[in-house]
């Protein structure tokens, strides 16, 4: 069980070389792969996420940490599937038709993929049809919007009715600059995050 | 006797940047031009671009140094842009630095609730009845976007509101070529014609590409409208660094020159001598809190850069003035907006865009113009420099008033100390005794009295009944093909 908990400090610390050697060593002392992914990689990515959103730490080092996971990641993944464990959720995420804009969005996707979730992002300028039928097709827990603009950030609640029409129960996380919470309980959308550090606590939260 | 070999400056000058250092970024920016090119997403964008000679590998379009140097020499270096009835001027050309308003800001701080709320039609009204007391405040734009008409039209209404109060020249951006015909159609009216409008232009017009290294659908339509009528354009790419930029300043530099130069080419492709504007932005984003800086020495670094490059390409430049990352009118918006107008004064850009830009361009408030208005007048005052004369020496009376006399009731005092001396109308100038007395009123409250002055102030609308006819006639056009649409 030692290894679990040096398993989170080594990520705390971006080291991807000793996280692998935890891991395996965890993995080897037939630890229980779920417990090596909460107690472990997750654990220790939310006390990086925790510290982000404080400002304590800058994206790059947020990047570094989450590399290290994902180099433990791949030594757990094989056991996991065998066990039937799932990631923390999957999201299908994109920006809404007519915008462009998409630093915001990739940042989200990275910081979620941190925080242990499968993200599927469909990219910018995309129709309602594409984030449900993605979220259908891969069964996505939450379909995550982004918007920059005014005039695109109505093409959200399009989303939300075709959600609805198409019976998909995909929870709705927005977000992006013009947004507001307001915004996102007047089109019907579960989770509103103004930025990439809540944005991993509100979707941990849709679960 | 005569005095020789002397020089004398009539501002202060500054550089960042070697000669050697600023051809290195411009070799650069070839070399990303050739090596990495650009996607491009329009269809007659790729057509010219090809028909050009450049080299084209489906999207992704690669462009010969021979081309950009081609750009450069049709481009102006100089562009003179008047208001629609004659009044106020934007001159761009080297060394002539103006300033105004930015486009687009979703939300403002209500000027009597202080809420921070959505922008409606009637607040870009009042924007344009404030920038018209402002002095120093060369052009005019919407900096919102109202919330209260269709998105899809939203530039046409801007258009008729901002200018309502309001006839410097004008500063806009288009959705899309439909709607820059539009905008086009709606100056002429006020040219008389389009080729008055063409030979004396009374707006400038601002789209962009996507950085990193893509230019996208509409964005290429506006461009090649505004080449097409000879409106003047300024295309600047928003470079990120770290996130649609490399980290490094002068890489981010680079990319960014090189975007702007690609869009230089096309533009100057599709009708050569057609006015363009140079500049992207490129400054920091944020990585605790992932904002585009708009306020901070990094954005400033660039500018400076980009004056100077700007100068290197002989193109007038856009430039980023009294913009701050506060949401508030407080200590840091203060110092970021004077720090801005004074860099980019020191600089020499030409067209400086943004003032009064609140919270990375998210915020806007009309107390914010009036204090750029002050900071701008005070950098002005700055960069008028020294005069040094025998008037201004005043060597004659020195010795008259002598030791322990003093220059109160001189004549050479009453002829000079307005023009000699700066005379703030918000800052405070008090005594602490008589500023306690008088309520210890701070420059935030002295604004928001005045704005609320201009706001219940009458004022004349600049528009007549009928010009205003027309502009609903064009609107409703508009507004006709978009439901076709869809
Ligand atoms: C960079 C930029 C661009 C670049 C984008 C490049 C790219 N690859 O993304 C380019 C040059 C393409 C661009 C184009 C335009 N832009 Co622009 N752009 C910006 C700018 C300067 C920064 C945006 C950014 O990347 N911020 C940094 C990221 C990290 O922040 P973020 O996106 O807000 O994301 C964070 C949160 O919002 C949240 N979040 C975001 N998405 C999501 C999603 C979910 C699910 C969740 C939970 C959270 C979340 O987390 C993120 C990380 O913390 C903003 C100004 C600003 N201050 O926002 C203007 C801005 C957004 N743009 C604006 C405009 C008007 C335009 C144009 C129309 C301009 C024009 N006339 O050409 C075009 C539109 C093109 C199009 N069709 O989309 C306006 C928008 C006004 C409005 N609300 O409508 C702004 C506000 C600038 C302004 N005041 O004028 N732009």
């Amino acid at each position: 069980m030692g290894c679990v908990k040096e398993i989170a400090g080594a990520l705390i610390a971006g080291d991807a070389d000793e996280v692998k050697k935890f891991v395996k060593a965890a993995v080897e002392d037939e630890v229980d792969p779920q417990t090596i992914l909460d107690q472990g990689l997750i654990a220790g990515m939310d006390v990086i996420g925790a510290k982000f959103k404080a400002s304590e730490i800058y994206v790059p080092e947020v990047l570094v940490s989450a590399r290290a996971m994902h180099s433990g990641m791949e030594l757990l993944e094989p056991l996991l599937a065998k066990t039937g464990v799932r990631a923390r959720g999957t999201v299908v995420i994109g920006t809404v038709k007519g915008d462009l804009h998409d630093i915001g969005k990739n940042l989200v996707c990275m910081m979620l993929k941190g925080a242990g979730w499968k993200v599927v992002d469909i990219g910018v300028d995309q129709p309602a049809e594409s984030f449900v039928e993605t979220a259908q097709k891969e069964d996505a827990d939450v379909i995550g919007m982004s918007a920059l603009l005014t005039t695109t950030m109505v093409n959200m609640k399009q989303v939300v009715e075709l959600a609805t029409i198409k019976d998909c129960n995909a929870k709705i996380m927005i977000g992006g600059a013009p947004l507001t919470q307001s915004f996102a309980d007047e089109i019907g959308a579960q989770g509103y995050a103004p930025d990439a550090a809540t944005a991993v606590e509100v979707a941990n939260g849709l679960l | 006797m005569i005095k020789v070999d002397t020089k004398y400056y009539n501002s202060p000058f500054f550089a960042i940047l070697s000669e050697d250092q600023l051809y290195r970024i411009h070799s650069a920016s070839l070399e990303i031009l050739e090596r990495t090119g650009m996607d491009v997403h329009n269809k007659e964008a790729l057509e010219i671009l090809g028909d050009a000679g450049a080299y084209i590998e489906g999207k992704r379009i690669k462009i010969k140094p021979a081309m950009v140097e081609k750009a450069l020499a049709s481009a102006p270096s100089k562009i003179v842009i008047t208001g629609r009835n004659g009044n106020g001027k934007v001159l761009l050309e080297r060394n002539v630095v103006n300033y105004g308003l930015g486009t687009d800001v979703p939300k403002q701080i209500d000027p009597y609730t202080h809420e921070v709320r959505l922008t409606v039609l009637k607040d870009i009204e009042n924007i344009g009845k404030v920038v018209r007391t402002c002095d120093n405040v060369d052009f005019n734009s919407y900096a919102g976007l109202a919330s209260d008409v269709e998105p899809e039209l939203q530039d046409l209404y801007h258009f008729k509101a901002c200018n309502t109060y309001c006839d410097k020249p004008y500063f806009t951006t288009a959705a899309n070529g439909a709607n820059m015909k539009a905008l086009i159609d709606i100056s002429a009216m006020f040219a008389g014609g389009y080729e008055k409008l063409r030979s004396t232009p009374s707006l400038i017009v601002y789209q962009e590409p996507v950085s990193p290294l893509v230019l996208g659908k509409e964005s290429a339509e506006v461009l090649l409208t505004c080449s097409e009528y000879g409106i003047p354009i300024v295309f600047p790419p928003m470079v990120q660094m770290c996130a649609t930029g490399p980290a490094t300043l002068a890489g981010a530099l680079a990319q960014g020159s090189a975007e702007t130069l690609f869009c230089l080419v096309l533009h100057q492709l599709k009708n050569p001598g057609s006015p363009f504007i140079w500049g992207p932005y490129v400054s920091q984003m944020d990585m605790k809190t992932t904002i585009s800086t708009y306020g901070g020495p990094v954005l400033m670094k660039s500018q400076a850069a980009l004056g100077q490059l700007s100068r290197f390409y002989n193109i007038p430049t856009f430039g980023f003035a009294c913009c701050t990352d506060s949401s508030d009118i407080d200590v840091q918006c203060g110092v970021e907006m004077f720090w801005s107008a004074f860099v980019n004064a020191l600089s020499g850009l030409n067209l400086c865009h943004d003032i009064g830009y609140m919270n990375s361009g998210l915020i806007f408030s009309l107390e914010s113009i009036l204090l750029s208005d002050e900071i701008i007048g005070a950098v002005k005052f700055f960069m008028e420099g020294i005069e040094v004369n025998d008037d201004t020496l005043a060597l004659d009376l020195i010795d008259r008033v002598g030791p322990s006399g003093n220059y109160l009731a001189e004549e050479h005092t009453l002829q000079y100390f307005k023009r000699e001396g700066w005379y703030p109308k918000y800052m405070n100038k008090k005594t602490y005794e008589v500023w306690v007395r008088e309520n210890k009123r701070s420059v935030k409250e002295k604004l928001e009295v005045r704005v609320h002055e201009i706001l219940e102030e009458e004022a004349p609308s600049l528009i007549s009944k009928e010009e205003k006819k027309e502009i609903d006639a064009i609107i409703k056009e508009r507004q006709k093909a978009v439901l076709e649409a869809v």
